[in-house]
């Protein structure tokens, strides 16, 4: 059976950009505005991993990580950062917020995929 | 009085603001339409207190006479009423200009993800069509089913051949009979000539021999019997033979037009399975060819996609540039900025280092500076933790 990937962010292109790079390597995928109507997709859905953006409206994607963490079903939900944020402040935050992996836009599909390999739960 | 260093005075906050912001929506929004407008006005605004040399140094009025403040002071408010204005048109241009961005590529990248979607159901159901085990299984059965119709045909064939040699055989038997036939009509002319002899030999002996006479004649009559019967049997025979020749042949006839027919049937058989194997082969290539082909465009339009992800770096770069207006209206529509006084207070570089601080990516830290001809592509894309 395929993996679920939730995908993350505020432009409906990047969604969409890397949901097709998933579902071609034989992922199913759910999309999410951004934090708040991320933590509301989470319930109910069995997710093998997260790709959240950093910069969103309403909910960021470290305060999303943080909020995440805070329940006990998804303490070890891997999470990759997609983002346009480079500055290493920022990835220091999203590695101490619980982040596996921070991926800089615009991403290679074949690298996402490499990534959500290694990091995708069993 | 001197002017604090790195410091706003109103005669020259517009110039600020204008090479700022044209630099920045030119820099940000390339040659776009909606950029250059409001670049174009960015840099008019500021080119407006171009024309009035910073007073770096200290002077005295004696050696150049300052415009009356009343004088100042009525440009200094002209100017903050047409930044006032003319800000938040700028803002919305460029807020503008990034939604439209944004859903017109929206839009390219739903197209494209439905195109991607049809290319894969394409894929596999030509997969499917082709690998379709059904179709393999009938082939297989009626191969199976055409060739076991073949040996049945050919056995048939061998059943009739071996019956022939059957057949051949009883010919032989009766060419013996025939023999056999002419040995007894053999017998019966020596025999008659036997009693023939012996009637002779009776009438030589007279009286004495008149019984022996009687016995000779109905060895004669015998021996007549016998080569009626040897004839008899003679046509019968040849008959026979005859019929069985007749037999022989029109099997003989029958079995080279059967094994003709089983011939054809067999290369028909053989040409139908090729045929179907050869339409199976090719279906099979055709969808591995269709395959490869979906692939490279799945792969081009992947590439497409992953171009198309330049629209969220700019989306992002035009809202920090509107951010930094808004702000920038703020600050003029704040009532300490009517007070020259205190817009004399306002540091810039304390202004630009915020500007710096808001910045997400590598590309605007490098537009900060000025650095043009950087690469797009950041140093390090993936970072495990």
């Amino acid at each position: 059976m395929a993996k679920t990937i939730l995908i993350v962010d505020d432009s409906v292109s990047l969604r969409q950009v890397v949901s097709i790079a998933l579902k071609g390597a034989g992922y199913d995928t759910i999309e999410a505005c951004d934090g708040v109507d991320a933590l509301s997709k989470l319930n109910g859905e069995k997710i093998h991993l997260i790709i959240s953006d950093v910069n969103m409206p309403n909910m960021d994607g470290i305060t999303f990580l943080k909020e995440l963490r805070k329940n006990p079903s998804y303490k070890f939900m891997p999470v990759i950062m997609l983002t346009t944020e480079s500055q290493e402040s920022k990835k220091s935050e999203g590695q101490a917020a619980g982040a596996k992996a921070w991926v800089v836009k615009p991403f290679q599909p074949q690298q996402m995929i490499s990534a959500v390999g290694k990091l995708v739960l069993p | 009085m001197k002017e604090p260093a790195h410091s706003f005075g109103w005669w020259r906050g517009p110039m600020f603001i204008g090479l700022l912001g044209g630099a920045s929506v030119i820099f940000f929004s390339g040659l776009a339409p909606a950029g250059l407008t409001v670049a174009t006005g960015l840099v008019a605004l500021g080119s407006l207190s171009r024309h009035r040399p910073p007073p770096a140094q200290p002077v005295t009025e004696e050696e150049s006479p300052r415009p009356s403040e009343p004088a100042q002071g009525a440009e200094s408010e002209a100017l903050r009423t047409l930044c006032l204005h003319t800000l938040p048109i700028w803002c919305r241009h460029l807020e503008s200009a990034r939604a439209h961005t944004e859903t017109a590529v929206a839009q390219l990248t739903y197209r494209f993800a439905a195109l991607v979607e049809r290319l894969d159901r394409t894929v596999t159901a030509l997969r499917q069509t082709s690998e379709n085990p059904e179709i393999v299984g009938t082939f297989e059965r009626s191969n199976v089913s055409l060739q076991a119709l073949i040996e049945s045909l050919r056995a048939t064939q061998q059943g009739r051949t071996t019956m022939l040699q059957e057949v051949r055989t009883l010919t032989c038997h009766n060419d013996e009979l025939k023999r056999m036939a002419v040995e007894v009509m053999k017998v019966a002319e020596q025999t008659n000539l036997l009693a023939l002899n012996a009637a002779i030999e009776a009438a030589r002996a007279g009286d004495a021999g008149r019984g022996f006479a009687v016995v000779a004649d109905e060895v004669r009559k015998l021996s007549t019997m016998s080569r009626q019967t040897a004839d008899g049997m003679t046509i019968k025979v040849n008959a026979v033979n005859a019929a069985i020749a007749q037999t022989f042949h029109a099997a003989e006839q029958a079995a080279a037009e059967d094994d003709e027919v089983l011939g054809r049937s067999d290369a028909s058989v053989h040409g139908v399975l090729a045929g179907f194997t050869h339409i199976i082969d090719e279906l099979r290539q055709s969808a591995e060819a269709t395959q490869a082909e979906a692939f490279g465009i799945r792969r081009e339009i992947e590439d497409m996609l992953v171009a198309l992800q330049f629209q969220d770096r700019t989306s992002q770069i035009l809202a920090q540039v509107c951010g930094n207006l808004s702000e920038m209206e703020a600050m003029i529509t704040s009532p300490e900025s009517s007070d020259p006084a205190h817009a004399a207070e306002l540091d810039s570089s304390a202004w630009l280092a915020r500007m710096e601080q808001s910045y997400a990516m590598l590309e605007q830290r490098l537009n900060h500076i000025g650095a043009r001809d950087h690469p797009f592509d950041e140093q390090e894309q993936i970072t495990y933790f």
